[in-house]
């Protein structure tokens, strides 16, 4: 977009390092990557060139819930992400621990760093990842760190001074195991889908340069080359629940210790075996963590328990009963901004100039930080030369679900995105969206010349495929009316069809299965439209309206909505609330 | 993608009886849908007088305008139909706009869509506001109120339900790497076809919920001077109808509303039956009938002084809604017919005759679930859409359809079902979804 960027670090060592699972993707997970793909990001090119494992999740169920996933060779990911950075014209990377904000008249101006260096910028993109007053918790043992090995920043008190809200989150992450320690002939495996489900729209322009050893996958005979790893699969066992309760005292989460909230979606092990007393056993799966290294990520089994009460309990697991530690689970608290802080470009709205980024407004890490990393980007970038601000539409993708549900409703546990927080799903399909995005974001001037190209090329392609649907007939009944029934699928197509290409065939009979709903989503877009459409000022006084429920009035002056269509989706706001707000708006 | 809006409908004057009342029609379709109903298209910002019909019969004659976007009150095509101020008659018209494409507004939508099109005077809106909130207050007498706290207990269970279908579907189609087993097979389809039981049940109550909303319908009939007209101010306990000894005095059917015995009743006085040449009372006449047949109960006057009762055939057509009332009960009887004898002079058996209307309405309140009742016309529609959408997840279920297309018609369900409550947020699904399912690769 041709703003020139600094990219400050503390540690240039672990730019693109994955604090957790070395996966990427899964549903929702995974559509975003691909919006962040569409919209001309990185991560998805990385993803793929660093994989080790690549699966469809869902691919028996409909088009629009199913998503890839990908297990990484962590290390290459992040040297492969470093180097890309390194090499992204217009940006300077820098190793500097921030301390300060510069702000002046309410106006973000720099950042001065704990070497007392300022660097000036007109706008300021804030993502602090878990490390904001970070503190590790492995039994009563805590340590200040937002990851094993790393530091912690004060950066949140700095936030405090200046007005904003702060809360405390909680995550955690499980042991990391010796492969030659585990017995692979207890465990069941999980292989790759063959041919590999990809992340990136431009996958085939990933090749392997001479030097590169980072690239570990590449484009060859019109083919994607990965050589995939198997995850592996056991379960816990009675033996695990009895010394996880024998232990619970020596818990940080359960003797009071950790006073963050943690995940619905991701609890620890011991909170499976506390709240879910019912269920016998429960699943750990085996990941590797690259393909030149012996470490194993034990999916499913996050722990802030004592390093030998987490020995005991892993070595009661069927495969795992030798296993060797190569680094202990442990749970981290940090500090979070509440995102209802926030307008929808993420901009604060106390401090102009000013966005926030990432587990910085209560999401998890990777791609829902990734879709919030490109948006606020391209708003700083759009505002820094006075443009409006892009606002993605919750119709138009998970992004911008993700930052309406965050802006307008906030988040009191790390935000993750799921297929079932998008109302308009059936819409945004893992595999439109390109179709959804790219064109937009060549606008912006985000996406490649070569990536609207395709866009465009694709779009064309599915019209007339589906206008030869719509055409040809077989009993009386056009063959889109067939195809629309659930028993029949693009394989009954006469042999015509069955040449067109895979990534069209598979657009076009989403679009003709969905059909009926999709017209019905429509409309109820259309309806909605016109609310989304009209603006309410920012400075709107709602004291001044009568009518409003105290309630009501609460939220509103809270969240300040953008438009009408966002202050209908706040709770506690209702349909009367909104008409009277919209006769009143118009005395400004 | 071309963006349509939908066309709303509803009454702008407030409920009740009055001389005249005010359906508007707002949106792209409204114009069609005036068109259909006055069997040819309305003449823009001139007022006509024409006559409404839907389904084959003539709904009452009204004065119609209609006014093409964007100079409308809305902005959009915008059509007015002023017809008589019977609930009942601006019920009929809603029910046929609505049967035509429109739906009802919510309350402040056209105000909203004024807004929206940049056509509110602030004025006038505020004006329109205050009107607004005063009806809804006025509408809801604390019988319905009563009625309405056990409608929302029975929504606010249905609601339950689906929640937990859509967090059983919603566990299987997000978490397919979870180690869990949501039942979305026999059983899930079971609950559904109970739910989709359920909302039909409570939209069949949909008649009996406007009657309790504008009145039963008791007509008064009989022939001229059998002391109509004398009755329903004894019942009514003032003096509303013109009385006189003059056979044919009431050319017109009369109306008032009365709470009898707790039971909200419309009392409808009619012109005498009998044959007669004078145009006026002919149609007074064919208006008592079609009042007849639209009657809940009919009382059916029968002079005890006279030697026999001139109607007694009209009265078989009816069958169990008839009440046989002697009247003139004070003065010396000259026929054997059957029939509650009672006399609007000196008060007698006025009350047993209150006591067995009360037994005739009850017997209707306490048909099989008729307690939880779909009080209104927008609960109506929205109980529509949710019997609609649950049938379709029915139908979606047994065809293997996707299960996110099973999700779509389940919440498009919820949806339809929360705008009665006026509750509902997303995080409700993902609660019980993580209460019930333990998650966490």
């Amino acid at each position: 977009m041709g703003a020139e960027t600094l990219l400050l670090t503390m540690n240039l060592d672990t730019v693109g390092q994955m604090s957790c699972n070395p996966a990427i993707g899964g549903l929702a997970k995974g559509h975003i990557v691909r919006e962040v793909d569409a919209l001309g990001g990185e991560m998805a090119l990385n993803t793929d060139a660093t994989a080790i494992q690549m699966r469809m999740l869902n691919s028996s169920k409909g088009p629009s819930v199913r998503g890839p996933r990908a297990q990484c060779d962590k290390k290459a990911y992040q040297f492969r992400m470093k180097f890309a950075l390194e090499n992204q014209p217009r940006l300077d990377l820098k190793q500097g621990q921030i301390a300060g904000l510069v702000v002046e008249d309410g106006e973000a101006r720099g950042v001065t760093t704990n070497l007392g260096v300022r660097f000036n910028g007109k706008r300021i993109v804030v993502t602090t990842g878990t490390f904001l007053k970070a503190l590790m918790h492995v039994g009563d043992n805590s340590v200040a760190g937002g990851r094993m090995g790393d530091g912690t920043s004060t950066f949140s008190d700095e936030l405090k001074a200046l007005g904003f809200q702060v809360e405390r989150l909680k995550t955690g992450t499980p042991p990391r195991l010796n492969k030659r320690s585990i017995d692979f002939t207890k465990l069941d495996p999980q292989h790759g889908d063959s041919p590999p489900p990809t992340f990136s729209y431009l996958v085939d322009t990933i090749k392997k340069a001479p030097e590169d050893s980072f690239t570990l996958n590449e484009w060859k005979d019109g083919l994607f080359h990965v050589e995939q790893m198997p995850c592996w699969i056991t379960h816990t066992t009675e033996n695990t629940a009895q010394i996880i309760r024998k232990n619970l005292s020596r818990s940080p989460l359960y003797c009071g210790v950790i006073q963050g909230v943690g995940p619905r979606y991701c609890p620890s092990i011991e909170d499976k075996i506390v709240k879910f007393p019912e269920k016998e056993r429960h699943q750990i799966f085996l990941e590797p963590e690259g393909r030149h290294t012996n470490e194993f990520y034990v999916n499913g089994c996050s722990t802030s328990l004592p390093f030998d009460v987490q020995i005991e309990m892993i070595r009661s697991i069927p495969g795992l009963g030798a296993a060797e530690f190569l680094r202990p689970g442990y749970a981290v608290e940090y500090d979070y901004c509440p995102p209802t802080q926030l307008w929808p470009s993420l901009e604060t709205k106390l401090v102009r100039g000013l966005y926030f980024a990432g587990q910085l407004n209560g999401t998890s890490g990777y791609e829902e930080a990734a879709g919030q990393g490109i948006l606020s980007g391209i708003n700083a970038a759009l505002e820094s030369r006075g443009a409006e601000a892009w606002r993605p539409q919750r119709h138009e993708s998970y992004i911008g679900v993700m930052v309406d549900d965050l802006v307008t409703k906030g988040t009191r546990e790390p935000y993750r995105m799921f297929t079932s927080r998008a109302e308009y799903r059936l819409l945004l399909r893992q595999d439109n969206a390109d179709l959804r995005l790219t064109e937009r974001a060549g606008e912006l001037g985000l996406a490649s010349a070569e990536r609207v190209r395709r866009t465009k090329e694709k779009r064309g392609e599915i019209d007339e495929c589906r206008a030869k649907l719509g055409k040809a007939r077989r009993d009386g009944k056009t063959l889109e009316d067939w195809l629309r029934r659930p028993e029949i699928t693009w394989n009954d197509l006469p042999e015509e069809f069955q040449r067109v290409r895979g990534e069209i065939a598979e657009a076009v009979e989403a679009d003709v299965k969905y059909s009926g709903y999709i017209a019905r989503d429509l409309e109820r877009i259309a309806t909605l439209r016109e609310m989304e459409g009209k603006n309410i000022p920012e400075n709107f006084n709602y004291e001044s309206v009568v009518g409003l429920k105290k309630e009501a009035r609460q939220k509103l002056q809270e969240i300040r909505p953008k438009t009408f269509g966002q202050a209908a989706r706040i709770s506690g706001v209702n349909p009367s609330d909104i008409s009277a707000l919209a006769v009143w708006a118009m005395r400004k | 993608m071309a963006f349509e809006k939908d066309t709303i409908t509803a009454c702008a004057t407030p409920p009740g009886v009055s001389a005249l009342a005010m359906i508007r029609i707002s949106g792209p379709q409204a114009i069609p849908i005036a068109a259909k109903l006055a069997a040819s298209p309305p003449k823009p910002r001139s007022p006509v007088a024409v006559k409404v019909h839907h389904n084959q019969a003539i709904l009452d004659e009204v004065v119609m305008t209609s006014w093409p976007n964007p100079k409308s009150y809305t902005g959009e095509d915008l059509v007015e139909i002023s017809c008589h101020g019977n609930p009942l008659i601006v019920e009929s018209i809603l029910q046929a706009v609505c049967s035509l494409g429109a739906r009802p507004a919510r309350p402040g939508e056209f105000t909203e869509r004024a807004f929206l099109n940049g056509r509110i005077d602030l004025t006038r809106a505020e004006a329109i506001l205050d009107v607004l909130h005063a009806r809804s207050e006025r509408a809801l007498l604390a019988g319905q109120r009563a009625l309405a706290g056990k409608l929302s207990a029975r929504l606010m269970a249905d609601r339950e339900s689906i929640l937990q279908l859509l967090a059983r579907i919603e566990a299987w189609i997000d978490f397919p790497e979870e180690d869990i087993q949501p039942e979305v097979g026999e059983g899930f389809r079971l609950e559904i076809s109970n739910l989709l039981k359920s909302s039909a049940a409570l939209l069949a109550t949909a008649p009996l919920g406007q009657r309790l909303r504008s009145g039963y319908r008791l007509v008064l009939s009989g022939p001229p001077n059998a002391g109509k007209s004398t009755l329903l101010n004894a019942l009514l306990g003032m003096d509303r109808a013109l009385v006189s000894p003059v056979p044919g005095t009431t050319r017109d059917t009369v109306e008032e509303s009365i709470v009898l015995n707790g039971f909200p009743v419309r009392l409808i006085d009619t012109a005498g039956l009998r044959s007669s040449t004078d145009p006026v009372e002919i149609e007074g006449i064919s208006r008592t009938r079609a009042a007849l047949e639209s009657a809940d109960l009919i009382l059916a006057l029968i002079d005890s002084t006279q030697p026999d009762d001139p109607c007694a055939k009209e009265w078989s057509r009816y069958g169990t809604k008839v009440i046989p009332v002697l009247t003139k009960g004070d003065l010396p009887r000259s026929n054997n017919l059957p029939g509650l004898t009672v006399s609007a002079q000196t008060g007698l058996g006025l009350d047993s005759l209150k006591e067995k209307i009360a037994q005739h309405l009850k017997a209707d309140l306490h048909a099989p679930g008729a307690d939880e009742i779909a009080v209104n016309a927008r609960h109506e529609d929205a109980l529509r859409r949710v019997t609609e959408a649950l049938a379709c997840a029915s139908a979606s279920l047994c065809n293997r359809a996707a299960p996110e297309l099973v999700a779509s018609d389940l919440r498009l369900a919820l949806q339809a079902l929360e705008s009665i409550l006026g509750v509902g947020t997303s995080e409700d699904v993902l609660d019980r979804l993580f209460a019930q399912f333990c998650i966490g690769k």
